[in-house]
């Protein structure tokens, strides 16, 4: 079983700057009606590409940091990490294949 | 600028009898912070045709998804309890006075007219 992580302004640069495998992270908020949408697909993502992929999930009203640090305006944003760098995004509730597509270019 | 929360965003916005502008806005977003100077300058250039107000979408989550803000800066304009006009995202300063000009002084010929 593999859960979306819980990132925090704390853990994000060992978990997701210094992660070995890309990584996808979820910006989220509890009150957002779309990040509820987006979450599922996430988690279903993580099972998925278990190994290949890590998942994590940034609650942006308890961790202001990172945020702020990645420029984040709306969300749900979601950012692909690879070595450190982000190398692709989406922002706003989109279909699970959008998420693949990008997956696909990225692994 | 008023400090807008769950509790007074009815009685102070919905309420209203002048045009209300309403900055949402959220600790994690940095640009938000550079609207706020610019929107109190504008509260002040109007002062008695527009009242301005911001609040801080964390903690106030309530009113962020009754109005569906999901990015932020967004400025939402209500007249009559209603909103009619939204600004979303950053914008130079002079450009962003001039946006909000131009619909005030819309609404403004909408009201002669009737």
């Amino acid at each position: 079983m593999n859960e979306p992580l819980e990132l925090t302004d704390d853990n994000f640069e060992q978990e997701v700057l210094n992660s070995d495998l890309p990584v996808l992270v979820d910006f989220w908020a509890s009150w957002c009606g779309p990040c509820k949408m987006v979450g599922p697909i996430v988690e279903e993502l993580a099972k998925e590409y278990a190994g290949q992929l890590k998942v994590g999930k940034l609650n942006v009203d308890n961790n202001g940091k990172i945020p702020i640090k990645y420029g984040i305006m709306s969300i749900p944003s979601l950012l692909f990490f690879k070595k450190g760098q982000v190398v692709e995004q989406i922002i706003g509730a989109v279909p699970k294949k959008s998420f693949v597509e990008k997956l696909e270019k990225i692994l | 600028m008023i400090k807008l929360t769950d509790k007074n965003f009815d009685s102070k916005v919905i309420n209203s009898k002048c045009i209300y502008l309403v900055d949402f806005w959220a600790e994690w977003c940095n640009p938000c912070k550079g609207m706020f100077s610019i929107l109190e300058k504008l509260s002040a250039e109007y002062k008695g045709q527009l009242k301005v107000g911001k609040l801080n979408v964390g903690k106030y989550p309530e009113i962020a998804a009754r109005f569906n803000i999901l990015s932020m800066p967004n400025l939402l304009f209500f007249k009559n309890g209603k909103v009619f006009e939204q600004i979303i995202g950053i914008e130079g300063e002079q450009k962003l006075l001039k946006k909000i000009k131009d619909i005030l002084q819309e609404s403004q010929m909408l009201k002669e007219e009737k």
